[in-house]
Order: C-alpha cells, then sequence, then structure tokens
C-alpha cells in the first residue's frame, strides 16, 4: 500500500518514487507486477495526475518501471539488482566525500578503516552467549 | 383470494425488503464511508460522531408502511394497472426522492469534514477477474452471445420476425453497453478512504451485483428471444417499448396487463429487487463495516 502524507515537507513525488521503491527492493513488488495506472493511482490519492506521471517517469529513468503503452506500467524484470546498483552507487559516492574530509583533517586511512570496522561491528545484531 | 392478491403479495416482498434492508444498508455503509474520510479528525471530535455517526431510518419505515398501504388499497380494486402504479412509478418515485435526501445530507456532512492528510492506495492494478469470479464473467459472456447469435438465426433462417430480431439484439446491445460503463465506473472510481481489504470487497460487491442484475437481464432476453420464435410467437406483441419503436406497432398497456408471458417478466423483476437487499446486507463488506463500532470509527478501517 502506498500512504503520502500532503503535509509533509517532502514532496508527494519523491514520496511516491520512496516508497516504490522501497516496495521493490523489499520484495513487496515483485518484477513483472502490473502497476496502477496513473490516473487510478492520482484519482485515489486525490493528486493532479502530472505529479504521479512525474514520480513514474523518474523510476522509469532509474530503471525500476517500464511503462508498455496500452498494458499499463511494469516492474522491471531486472529492477532490485538495478535498485541495489544505484544505492551502491550512491553510498559509494556519499562515503568517498565523507572519508576524503576527514582524511584531509588528518586522520590516516588505517584509522578510518578501524572506524569503519568499528561501526559496521555495533550494528550487526549481538550474538547471544551460551 | 384471487390472482391479482397473489401478485401483490410478491411486489409487497419488493418494496418492504428495498425500503427495510436495502434502503437503509446503503444509507448506513454510505455514512461511515463519510466519516471515514478523516478518521483521526474524528476521533478527536465525539460529540460530532454522537451527533452524526447514525443515520435516521424513521424516513424509511415511514415510506414502506405507505406504500404498502398504497399497494394493499389498489389490490383491493383487483385493478393489475393500480397495483403496477403503486410498485413502479410510486416506488421508482420514491427511491429517487429518497436517494436525492440522503445524497444531499452526505453532501453536507462531507463538507464539513476537513481533509486527511494522509492518504493512501494500493498498488495493484484493478482488473475484473480480480473482484469477481472469472465463471461469472464468463457465463453472463455465453449468455449474452446465445442471445444475439439466437437473434441472428432467427433473423437469418425467417425463424424469427426481421423487426422482432432487430429488436431483440439492439436490447442485448444496449443493456451490453450500459453494464460496460457501470463496470468501467466501479473499476475506476477513487477507493474508498478505509483499509483497502474493505476497498477490495466493496468493489467486489458492486461488480458482482451490477453482473448479477445484467444476467438477470441477459436472462430476461433470452426468454424474448426464445418466445419470439416460430410462426406462432409466445410474446405476440411487442415486450417493451423499445420492441414497439423498432416494430412499428403501438403498445397496448392492456395486453401488458393481461397476458401472462408479460407477467412472468414483471413478477421475476420484483423478485430480483426484493433478493438484492438480503445479498447485501449479509455480504461480507456490509457485515465487517457496520459491526464496526461508531465510537471507534477510526480503528474500524484498519481491518
Amino acid at each position: 500500500m502506498l500512504e503520502i502524507n500532503t503535509r509533509s515537507s517532502v514532496p508527494i513525488y519523491e514520496q511516491i518514487v520512496a516508497q516504490l521503491r522501497e516496495a521493490v527492493t523489499s520484495g513487496a513488488l515483485e518484477p513483472g507486477t502490473s502497476l496502477p495506472t496513473i490516473r487510478q493511482l492520482a484519482r485515489d490519492l486525490g493528486l493532479n495526475p502530472a505529479t504521479v506521471a512525474k514520480a513514474y517517469q523518474l523510476l522509469e529513468k532509474d530503471g525500476v518501471l517500464e511503462a508498455s503503452g496500452r498494458r499499463g506500467t511494469f516492474v522491471r524484470g531486472d529492477a532490485r539488482p538495478r535498485l541495489d546498483e544505484t544505492l551502491r552507487k550512491e553510498a559509494g559516492d556519499q562515503l568517498r566525500d565523507l572519508l576524503a574530509r576527514w582524511k584531509a583533517r588528518g586522520l590516516e586511512a588505517r584509522d578510518l578503516r578501524q572506524l569503519c570496522n568499528e561501526l559496521l561491528a555495533a550494528m550487526e545484531p549481538k550474538r547471544s552467549n551460551r | 383470494m384471487n390472482a391479482v392478491h397473489l401478485e401483490a403479495v410478491i411486489y409487497a416482498l419488493q418494496i418492504a425488503s428495498f425500503f427495510l434492508i436495502a434502503g437503509p444498508v446503503m444509507v448506513k455503509t454510505e455514512r461511515r464511508q463519510t466519516l471515514a474520510l478523516n478518521p483521526s479528525w474524528l476521533a478527536s471530535r465525539p460529540a460530532f460522531l454522537e451527533a452524526h455517526g447514525a443515520v435516521a431510518l424513521r424516513p424509511f419505515r415511514l415510506a414502506t408502511a405507505l406504500l404498502l398501504a398504497a399497494l394493499a388499497a389498489a389490490a383491493a380494486t383487483s385493478s393489475r394497472p393500480w397495483v403496477f402504479a403503486v410498485h413502479t412509478p410510486l416506488f421508482l418515485a420514491v427511491v429517487l426522492g429518497f436517494y436525492v435526501y440522503y445524497d444531499k445530507a452526505e453532501q453536507r456532512l462531507r463538507a464539513e469534514i476537513p481533509e486527511d492528510p494522509i492518504r493512501r492506495a494500493t498498488l495493484s492494478a484493478r482488473r475484473l477477474r480480480t473482484f469477481v469470479p472469472t465463471w461469472m464473467l464468463f457465463g453472463l459472456a455465453a449468455m449474452a452471445s446465445a442471445t444475439l447469435g439466437l437473434n441472428a438465426l432467427g433473423y437469418a433462417t425467417g425463424a424469427m420476425a426481421p423487426a422482432r430480431a432487430l429488436a431483440n439484439g439492439a436490447l442485448v446491445s444496449l443493456f451490453a453497453v450500459g453494464l460496460g460503463l457501470l463496470l468501467r465506473h466501479s473499476l475506476r472510481r477513487a477507493a474508498y478512504r478505509m483499509s483497502m481489504a474493505t476497498d477490495a470487497s466493496g468493489r467486489s460487491l458492486e461488480l458482482s451485483m451490477s453482473l448479477a442484475v445484467a444476467a438477470f437481464l441477459v436472462l430476461l432476453c433470452l426468454y424474448q428471444a426464445l418466445g419470439s420464435w416460430g410462426p406462432h410467437p409466445l410474446f405476440a406483441h411487442p415486450p417493451t417499448q423499445l420492441h414497439a419503436l423498432i416494430e412499428g406497432t403501438p403498445w397496448s398497456w392492456q395486453i401488458y396487463f393481461e397476458r401472462s408471458e408479460y407477467r412472468w417478466v414483471e413478477l421475476s423483476t420484483a423478485l430480483c429487487i426484493a433478493l438484492i437487499g438480503p445479498w447485501q446486507a449479509r455480504s461480507a463488506f456490509t457485515r465487517r463495516l457496520l459491526a464496526a463500532d461508531p465510537g471507534k470509527i477510526s480503528s474500524a478501517f484498519e481491518v
């Protein structure tokens, strides 16, 4: 189910894009799934069809959705690996900037690696000791 | 007790079922839909819920009593035209009046409820097959095709008067176009502002009812096609006004009230209307919706 908040500071089309991406990543939307038409979704959400069209176009551009003429809009077969790749790229870009910034402030690559490992280890679910 | 009295009993069933079951269920369901427009706003205003949570059903009971009394009076005269006047034109006029009255009331209420900033929609494409069983769709299509085929065959072989075959075909085609528009509207209309599970069952009920009514109408068309067959057809006179128009034969009310084949059509229509109420009241959608406590209406839509 899609849920949007019209009072949120996040633009509505971005809310739609984020939730559709999340649904594909989590497997809630399987590859090949037919999505509602732009008009149907706009009518259900009480939005201007242009807003939904913008969200669909962005997802098509990202390779998540594909429009198939009168048959409708579908989740692409390779949507998940594409999304994973996009996610990796975004994370890589942000991490590169961040690491470069801390390196410029004097931290050694060895220290940064150790810090990353510690932070990742802290994120891991703790194993119970028997 | 004569035949007119017996028929009046069936028409009484039609009136009672519609005004005591179907009508109240429709307005109560509509009120829940209205209140569900903004559940969080409603939850913080118990006084509003107390004032508008229930719909006044007294007009339905009053209309039932008046229409049944009129029907009894008409039946006492043993006059079919009078009985007809009560169970068709008067009945339809009261139904229309109720529709306008209750729709206005809901519109006024909707205007008082602010728009909910949270909006929800399902991510599944709406297809007819999702909401109604395939056998229902194929069954209806088969019946309609059989009716059209029968009329075409009658027209081609001369087993049916050409004007009658054309009129029968035109009637089926008109019903098909009407049904197509109705189904399209039911599929495309905005989702109810409540849980998506309830929306799907509501849409399913709406579509199933449209298909069932269409199946009934196609059955009547089939009856007319079979009854128009051969050198001595059952429907010697035009079965409907459309037939009379296409066949260029003047319509005679007297024949309509005297001939048994027309009586069957009228009585079965009354029974069909009478069955709609219990079906709607017993549906999963209606039961789930009406069983919810109006005081906790927001939770009712999270079913």
